[in-house]
């Protein structure tokens, strides 16, 4: 467990800025207390200063998680946003999509989501723009790109892919031994 | 012959361009009469002839056609082989034959076709399109195309076109009785007019064919083949035009299901009209649905076109208009299913809210919102939702009730409402949602009718039109805290104008009129008739008041304990005793306004009181407190105008006196009910109501206590005059004597009140030297002079818009400035501060009821009290504790400072952690550091507790004086004096510095020995010197005397030590010779230097600091001489005298002498020195022409002017 260093904390804030631009500030500066990103087996944990503090006790090859996962550095150095990190995102993202609730299955598979399961979407949205994707009923699903724009999605015919998908709350179960 | 001749047509080709059309009829003359003769001549682009042909008519027999072509036909003419052929009739030929036969066959009998169609069906036995025994399917004979359909009519076969597609359906009636459904997919069995709604009856039993006659026919399975030709293309085209331009998500916020969507009414324009756009211009607009069967119109066309028989074209229409109902409602579940891709903004905010940050999922977790929920915070939890930040919310749910639609499905919010409704809110419910819009209006003025642009972009099908005013709109919600209510807004909302808040109160007034009414009725009722003084009573108690302001405070007191009926008797009293008042009507009225909505609020809160002893205690978080508020907010409206309007009132006292005790108690009563909502409001107010304070709950325990009675007599009359003068003070700045008066008044005040609160800080000190054990709201009548409080009650509130935005701060800055300055200038913060107060004075008449202060209290007990957060806070409730909710005993801050020091201890205990802290903080601000050159954005971070804990650091405005013995107060002048001085010496000192420049220069020309040269020019170069002299045309006749002497000198000094100059004079003559070896290349290009130094100087006279032309003048003497060393000007000559004398002390290693030598050798080399100057060269060049240029036109400008 260690602070992250100035490239990681680059990175990771370039991949949290792409869904909640720069929301990120409230992550970092929040009100209630002090909260801070730890590095722990190439993953970075969104924790607070108590807990941060207890973990100390830990020692480092038997600690196994600890905070929230926002994600995960890759070999290569890139960061991978995880699903943990939802909780923590979904209400500051900037860019949201609503699948329909027909579609909501299929993306919890692990599916893209299609125009035809588009059921609102931010208006403004660019392409490859990082949103958010919520239940018709506002429950926050996942992550993902937008595939298309705002503009385009409502050309596009119904099959075609309106977000990528990236992250759903299926990985709870999906990958449940990979989530920490 | 003649008889064969007719009109023929002739084209000509291959014709000579030259030739005309006078020859061409020449020839052709001899065949036949030639008229109307044409040429055509092609050209290409260049316009050169390529082709030419003619045409002409001519009257001529076959035989001579013949013979016309054959002798003509290939045969050369003028360079060209003639071609002839027949034409075609000439186009304007034949339309006048056409239209002459037209003509003719008007004249004529027309015979219609209809009626031979039937005489031709007749002749082979159909009668009435019916033939006798004819199996469905036969032919009628000599009739193509004329079938026996099913039911025995006879009906063509048609070809149609199916829509969309080219292909031609043949439709045989005989074959299939569904070829409307072949033609319209959309039409399914069910829709069919089921057989009670026939116009008409079939007789028959239960099998198929009689079923089927009824029209109920089994489910039409589309064959696949067939089914191509449908147009399909309407189900995609439905696709396209669906998506739904939500312009604003805000405004369709609540519309999440698809009912409700459809059950506004604008939404579903917006469908069609999206849908009309889009679907294509063949539609038959039905007049009565026009709008909603317009997306299902264009399939029935074709449908109509089956038969032309009235019968069945009535069946069918009926059938049509089932369909387009039927269709109707297809259409939109398609839309439900495919296509309705909702767009929202970015301020779409959800329903549901992550479990952690709650607070600030909303809006972004933006701080402003979480600092508007805290002044919110007392809200009960349903009527959050309406004031929850969300004025968006509150929007929306305004559009709906507007729009009064009749939802099947009503989001829980609305239930929720309605629940409200119905349990006692009445008005409550509505009053939020109207003052959360005012506050937006005040707070962004255009946003409210930008939201309506807004809207009726999104009504329009055009999408972009609504996403762009949408982006506009947010684009602008950004730059304004739309989002708080609190300070901000209210700041804004004082800074309107009068009308304005005319307005406001007007709407606010209406609002409430009917409830008031309602309720007027049962205030009557409710209203206990225990007011212990008439109302003629209270009025010559304050006419005396008015009469004397200091001895009458037992008066005064008895007026403030009667104000409660007080008010109800200047109400009754108002009209027959107008004279004295000499009050407006229109003051009255508002009067008697604001005692309506008191007295509503009265009977509400005795409600709410009720209430709340129902519910529990601890889980309630104040409902009456909230609902109070919900009701404050629209009734503190009038209350401004009022306020606004007493300044304007000319100083009749009778008329001030008599209303500011009643503003007293009503802000008083504000303050008591609510303190949250107060925060709003600036010092001044604050002031106010802790003046108000006391006095209220005096009138309210004056009748049972007569005890104490002395003391809040002064503390009342005292607040109360002090009040009344900072409002005299404010309002009638103009008026300078009796701002004086005033003043000494307020001075008076202010030194009483100090008395009492070291008083009542004696008082405190004893009871609580006396109270160990805690006592609980027993004593609550006991009151001390609530000086105290009211200090409190300040206190708190300065934390709070100290903890507030800064834009709040700078407003309560200001207001404190204003404060300071004796508040004589009635500012715009002041009369801000004057309408607050107004506004929170709306509660005035609350305090009528004992049971209302009561449940005010309750209220206020719920209430989170802010002084209660944090460390300190903890550490002030238990405080606190241990006197219950003693209304004498509250901590406040004041408390806590005696604390201070073990506060500060046990942060050096704690100090081994902050090493941590630091460090996370460290990181934290790297990390911000960061971000801000990610996102390039100015993240700030948020200020460290411990600084926050400083600025809040209480303050005491109102016991703020000016003091000039203090040094602090040295930040309340106003420094206008010095910094001027400070300027005026600078500038001083730098024109100084200009003129110590030429001092420096006269120093480096002591330095240049410029007369080296004619000390040795004079021993061996004299006539060189000479002619540079004589180059040197600016030297005047002095310098030449003095530089003669100087040689004159010189050559003593060579005499005196010509051992030591030996290598000097060496070094120089051979300098010299250098000189001489290109003297005139030199000295030309010196010339030239020369020239543009004094044009340099020309450029700087345009300058128009004079002494910065002095000093540049004198520089450029330097720079002159020292770009053209020998030159020798005026004011250096001056100098010399003192020089000459030094000449004749030559020392032995003498600085002249060394440095003399230098002066004539070239600091760089000469090809370097050339090529600087034609570099500068040009470019001067260029800078004068420009000038030049500039000049010129200045010129011709001022000529033309």
């Amino acid at each position: 467990m260690r602070p992250l260093t100035d490239e990681e904390t680059k990175t990771m804030f370039e991949k949290l800025s792409k869904y909640i631009g720069d929301n990120i500030k409230l992550l970092v500066d929040r009100p209630d207390g002090t909260y801070c990103f730890r590095l722990h087996n190439d993953r970075v944990y969104y924790l607070s200063e108590k807990i941060l503090k207890l973990a100390t006790n830990i020692s480092r090859n038997k600690l196994v998680s600890l905070g929230t996962c926002f994600g995960k550095f890759t070999k290569t150095l890139k960061f991978r946003l995880h699903i943990t990190a939802l909780d923590y995102l979904a209400p500051y993202a900037k860019y949201k999509v609503w699948v329909k609730p027909g579609a909501e299955q299929s993306y919890l598979y692990g599916n893209h989501i299609l125009k035809s399961g588009l059921g609102r979407i931010t208006e403004n949205t660019a392409q490859y723009q990082g949103v958010v994707v919520y239940s018709m009923a506002d429950v926050p699903l996942g992550f993902g790109v937008a595939a298309k724009t705002t503009q385009e999605c409502r050309k596009v015919d119904p099959m075609a892919i309106v977000v990528f998908h990236q992250v759903d709350i299926g990985e709870y179960i999906r990958s449940e031994d990979t989530l920490t | 012959m003649e008889q064969s001749r007719s009109m023929k047509r002739l084209y000509v080709g291959g014709l000579n361009h030259s030739i005309s059309q006078t020859e061409l009829q020449q020839r052709f003359e001899k065949f036949g009469d030639v008229s109307d003769v044409d040429i055509v001549t092609r050209k290409d682009e260049q316009g050169d002839p390529v082709k030419t042909f003619g045409y002409l008519n001519i009257n001529i027999s076959e035989t001579e056609l013949r013979k016309c072509v054959s002798i003509l036909n290939k045969t050369k003419w003028k360079g060209g082989t003639l071609q002839i052929e027949l034409a075609k009739e000439s186009f304007l030929h034949r339309l006048a034959e056409e239209r002459q036969q037209a003509a003719e066959k008007k004249r004529t009998p027309r015979v219609d076709r209809t009626t031979h169609l039937v005489e031709s069906l007749k002749k082979v036995g159909v009668e009435n399109f019916h033939m006798k025994a004819a199996v469905p399917g036969t032919e009628v004979p000599d009739h193509k195309d004329w079938v026996v359909s099913k039911f025995g009519r006879v009906l063509p076969v048609l070809r149609l076109k199916t829509q969309g597609n080219n292909k031609i359906v043949k439709c045989d009636p005989s074959k299939h009785c569904h070829n409307i459904k072949r033609l319209d997919p959309s039409v399914d069995s069910e829709n069919v007019t089921p057989v009670s709604k026939l116009t008409w009856q079939v007789a028959g039993g239960d099998d198929e064919i009689s079923k089927k006659r009824r029209g109920e026919f089994p489910a039409y399975k589309v064959q696949p083949k067939k089914k191509r030709c449908t147009p399909s293309n309407g189900a995609k085209r439905f696709e396209d035009s669906d998506v739904e331009v939500a312009g604003s998500a805000r405004a369709y916020k609540h519309f999440e299901d698809q009912d409700i969507k459809r059950g506004s009414p604008s939404e579903l324009n917006c469908y069609i009209s999206s849908r009309n756009s889009v679907s294509r211009g063949n539609e038959q607009p039905s007049t009565s649905k026009r709008q909603t069967a317009a997306a299902v119109q264009p399939r029935q066309k074709p449908v109509c076109l089956f038969d032309g028989d009235l019968d069945s074209e009535d069946e069918i229409r009926m059938m049509v208009a089932q369909e387009n109902r039927k269709n109707k409602v297809t259409v939109n579940c398609n839309v439900e299913e495919l296509g309705d891709l909702e767009v929202v903004g970015d301020e779409f905010s959800l329903k549901y809210t992550t479990h952690w940050a709650h607070q600030k999922a909303k809006g972004g977790g933006s701080k402003k919102m979480s600092e508007r929920k805290q002044s919110l915070k007392d809200l009960e939890p349903d009527s959050r939702e309406y004031d929850s930040a969300d004025t968006d919310e509150i929007l929306t749910f305004n559009n709906k009730t507007e729009s009064s639609l009749k939802k099947t499905q009503k989001d829980p919010e609305m239930v929720k409402s309605e629940g409200q409704n119905g349990c006692d809110a009445g008005p409550s419910k509505k009053t939020p949602t109207i003052k959360v819009k005012k506050t937006e209006c005040g707070s962004n003025g255009k946003s409210v009718s930008l939201n309506s642009v807004r809207e009726s972009g999104s009504d329009d099908d055009s999408d972009d039109s609504g996403s762009c005013v949408d982006s506009d709109y947010e684009a602008m919600m950004q730059n304004c805290y739309r989002l708080e209510l609190s300070l901000a807004d209210l700041e804004q909302l004082a800074k309107k104008s009068a009308e304005t808040s005319e307005e406001d109160s007007g709407e606010s007034s209406s609002v409430l009129k009917a409830p008031q009414h309602v309720l007027k009725v049962a205030k009557s009722q409710i209203l206990p008739p225990a007011k212990n003084s008439t109302p003629e009573a209270i009025l010559a108690a304050i006419l005396k008041d008015s009469s004397d302001d200091y001895d009458g405070g037992k008066r005064k007191k008895k007026k403030t304990a009667a104000i409660l009926p007080a008010f109800k008797g200047t109400k009754t009293l108002a009209e027959p005793e107008n004279r004295e008042e000499k009050t407006n009507s229109a003051q009255q009225q508002k009067r008697k306004q604001e005692q309506e909505v008191s007295k509503d609020e009265a009977v509400k809160k005795q409600k709410t009181s009720i209430i709340q002893e129902q519910k529990a205690l601890s889980s309630s978080s104040s409902e009456s407190s909230s609902s109070e508020e919900e009701e404050e907010m629209p009734v503190s409206k009038p209350p401004p105008f009022k306020g606004l309007k007493s300044p304007v009132e000319p100083a009749s006292q009778n008329l001030c006196q008599e209303k500011k005790p009643a503003s007293e108690s009503r802000s008083g009563s504000s303050s008591n009910s609510s303190s949250d909502s107060e925060e709003g409001s600036s010092d001044e107010e604050t002031e106010a109501q802790g003046k108000g304070t006391p006095k209220i709950e005096r009138t309210k325990t004056a009748p049972a206590k007569s005890g104490q009675s002395l003391e809040s007599k002064d503390a009342s009359k005292k607040a109360w005059e002090s009040k009344k003068a900072q409002g005299v003070l404010s309002s009638k700045p103009e008026n300078v004597r009796k701002h004086q008066q005033d003043n000494e008044k307020r001075l008076a005040a202010l030194q009483q009140r100090q008395n009492e609160a070291e008083e009542q800080k004696k008082l405190i000190q004893g009871a609580l030297s006396k109270l160990d054990t805690p006592e609980t709201s027993t004593s609550k009548h006991i009151l001390f002079d609530s000086e105290e409080e009211s200090d409190r009650e300040s206190r708190q509130t300065d934390e709070k818009t100290e903890s507030c935005s800064e834009m709040k701060k700078s407003l309560f800055e200001e207001s404190e400035e204003s404060s300071d300055e004796d508040q004589g200038i009635p500012n715009k913060a002041e009369l801000g501060a004057k309408e607050f107060k107004n506004k929170a004075a709306g509660k005035l008449f609350e305090s009528e009821d004992d049971e209302d202060a009561h449940s005010e209290e309750d209220g206020e007990r719920f209430q989170i009290k802010p002084q209660y957060e944090g460390k300190a806070g903890k550490k002030l409730m238990e405080l606190q504790s241990r006197f219950g909710r003693d209304e004498r005993f509250r901590m406040d801050s004041r408390f806590l400072e005696s604390d201070n020091e073990e506060f500060d201890n046990t942060e050096e205990i704690m100090k081994p952690n902050t090493a941590e802290e630091e460090e996370l903080a460290e990181e934290k601000k790297k990390n911000l550091e960061i971000l801000q050159n990610l996102l390039h954005i100015n993240v700030q971070t948020a200020e460290p507790s411990k600084e926050t804990a400083k600025k809040k650091t209480f303050r005491d405005v109102t016991a703020l004086h000016y003091d000039p013995t203090r040094e602090e107060h040295a930040a309340f002048e106003t420094k206008i004096e010095e910094p001027k001085k400070e300027s005026k010496a600078e500038r001083r000192r730098n024109r100084e510095e200009a003129e110590k420049l030429p001092e420096v220069s006269k120093e480096i020309y002591y330095d240049v020995a410029v007369d080296f040269k004619e000390v040795f020019s004079s021993t061996k170069t004299k006539v060189e010197d000479k002619a540079e002299i004589a180059w040197d045309q600016e030297v005047d006749e002095v310098s030449d005397m003095d530089t003669a002497a100087e040689s004159q000198a010189a050559q003593h000094a060579f005499n005196f030590l010509s051992d030591t100059t030996a290598e000097n004079e060496q070094s120089a003559g051979f300098k010299f010779s250098f000189f001489g070896d290109d003297p005139v290349d030199e000295i030309h290009e010196k010339e030239d230097l020369y020239k543009i130094e004094s044009l340099k100087s020309a450029k700087i006279t345009w300058q128009e600091d004079q002494r910065f032309q002095d000093s540049s003048s004198e520089e450029e003497e330097d720079e002159q001489e020292s770009g053209e060393k020998t030159q020798i000007t005026t004011t250096d000559n001056e100098t010399l005298p003192g020089k000459k004398m030094n000449f004749f002390f030559f020392l032995k290693d003498d600085e002249r002498l060394k440095e003399g030598p230098k002066m004539f050798c070239r600091s760089i080399n000469l090809e370097e020195e050339r090529e600087r100057w034609e570099d500068s060269r040009s470019l001067l060049i260029e800078e004068y022409r420009k000038r030049h240029k500039d000049a010129r036109r200045k010129f011709k400008a001022k000529q033309r002017n």
